[in-house]
């Protein structure tokens, strides 16, 4: 027993405490310390660090959907531009190596936000891998500080469709939206994977039903906000995707461009970098439209300076 | 070798080589803030420290003053407790409100090396415990009523269960009504053409 005159760790100010807090396991931390008092309640529940180790306390369970929070913006951009082939990988290796990232259940995560109210601010990132049926949009409608949604490996059905406009209108704030290895039934008119996010600023999608018309409504539906499109696997069938550049980006200022197919004419491809419909960058090595016909890859990405009001 | 004379809050002052003292970065900054010399009969003021506890904080400092810079944190991982040396484990042998009043101190002088161990071994003091073990270990008293900890425990037990629950209710609901909406469409299509074709 202790000395009555002698300090007690009350008087450790909630900064050290929570030093030694996070010394102990995920499940400590998670489950036993909130129990000790409502001061070391309060303290676990005011972490930003707390999420993570909820993440790491249910790091061997089985999810559905997963969920990522990535702190800096530059993890993002990078994040964005993983090849296609590597994405499992990337994010089962950021998941154990890169120590501001990790997966946690759906459910976890609903009940770290609904219990731990400073966890939601930090939350920047979502990944989704499972059939759309199983999300709850009730769940995330304050998670204010998303920007960036995945869906990584999901079978598209009819209904959701509806799903992921209501995801737009919930997500109010979500920059970017990410396509990878995803399966959609390509009789959909496939307008519903970006047309529900008003804010987009990137969009990419790996999927091989993505054609000139696709693009074309993305580029006119986002023109007031929209910087990244990248496109794998799709439909480049011909100087077509150039005319539609040429028309949907007049005036605009390009940084980067990327465009393979076999099916560019020469001739078209001498005339756009000629034109003056747009701003191509003065560095030419930033443009880069490749009608190799000899194991010539199929991809589109295109760079833009947003328009500014 | 260059001294410096630390005055504790109860007015005791310590000469300490210089070098030593370094290890709180709070002492460096203020000598380098005060400009200091080495011939300078300036005394350092800590009035945050005891001179008992700034004897130990010495006495630590002196045993480690060849140690390595300590490595950055990463907030969200498990730290290593059980790697306190020796020498530390037995220096730390102290009661508790000493042990305390080394974080306080270790805070206050900015001595990360100190910081670290005494934290471990208060975190070693929790670790394997339940909570109630915990509130006899440190005295704490559980200012929770029989219900609020109730509902903190039951939160933890049965929140992602009742939230599954939850959400699926919501889904088949959703579920149900998108698929009622493409039903009466396919009646109302059907209906249509059939109209059409009699038209004809």
């Amino acid at each position: 027993m202790m000395d009555e005159d002698q300090l007690s760790i009350d008087v450790l100010p909630d900064e050290i405490l929570l030093n030694i807090f996070r010394m102990l396991s995920a499940k400590e931390f998670v489950v036993y310390m909130p129990l000790v008092c409502e001061k070391w309640s309060r303290i676990i529940a005011s972490d930003s660090c707390t999420l993570q180790r909820i993440g790491m306390y249910h790091e061997n369970r089985t999810g559905t959907v997963e969920f990522f929070y990535f702190r800096d913006e530059r993890k993002r951009s990078e994040m964005f531009h993983w090849p296609i082939d590597d994405f499992v990988q990337l994010l089962l290796q950021a998941s154990k190596e890169n120590l501001k990232s990790w997966p946690v259940v759906y459910e976890d995560v609903f009940y770290a936000c609904t219990r731990y109210a400073e966890i939601y601010k930090h939350i920047a990132t979502l990944v989704i891998s499972s059939p759309l049926s199983v999300y709850a949009t009730q769940g995330f409608t304050y998670v204010d500080g998303l920007t960036m949604l995945v869906f990584h490996g999901v079978k598209f059905r009819e209904q959701d469709q509806y799903t992921l406009a209501e995801l737009g209108a919930v997500y109010a704030n979500v920059l970017d939206v990410i396509y990878v290895k995803c399966s959609i039934d390509p009789r959909f008119d496939l307008k519903f994977l970006h047309s529900g996010f008003r804010c987009l600023r990137r969009f990419r999608a790996d999927h091989s039903s993505l054609n000139i018309h696709f693009l074309e409504y993305l580029l006119h539906t986002h023109r007031q906000t929209l910087e990244t499109v990248e496109l794998r696997d799709c439909k480049v069938t011909g100087d077509q995707w150039i005319n539609v550049l040429s028309q949907r980006l007049r005036g605009r200022t390009i940084n980067r461009l990327t465009m393979r197919s076999p099916y560019f004419t020469a001739k078209r491809v001498e005339q756009f970098m000629a034109t003056t419909d747009l701003v191509l960058p003065d560095d030419k090595s930033n443009v880069i439209i490749d009608n190799n016909r000899i194991g010539s890859r199929i991809e589109f990405f295109i760079n833009i300076d947003p328009i500014i009001i | 070798m260059p001294m410096i004379k630390l005055q504790s809050s109860d007015g005791e002052v310590f000469q300490v080589d210089f070098e030593i003292a370094k290890a709180s970065v709070t002492i460096k900054t203020m000598v380098e803030d005060l400009g200091l010399e080495e011939e300078d009969e300036e005394i350092v003021p800590l009035p945050n420290v005891n001179a008992g506890i700034l004897k130990k904080v010495i006495q630590w400092a002196t045993y480690h003053k060849d140690d390595p810079p300590p490595a950055e944190d990463d907030e969200g991982r498990e730290k290593r407790t059980d790697d306190i040396s020796s020498w530390d484990a037995d220096f730390l042998k102290v009661d508790q409100g000493t042990l305390f009043e080394l974080i306080l101190a270790a805070n206050y002088l900015d001595i990360k090396g100190l910081l670290d161990v005494t934290c471990k071994t208060v975190a070693n003091m929790i670790k394997g415990k339940t909570p109630e073990e915990i509130r006899k270990t440190f005295n704490i008293k559980n200012d929770f009523t029989a219900a609020e900890e109730d509902q903190v425990r039951k939160e933890n037990e049965w929140c992602e269960e009742n939230l599954r629950f939850i959400s699926w209710s919501f889904i088949d609901m959703k579920v149900n009504i998108v698929s009622n909406i493409n039903h009466y469409f396919k009646k109302f299509k059907k209906l249509w053409y059939h109209r059409i074709n009699l038209s004809h």
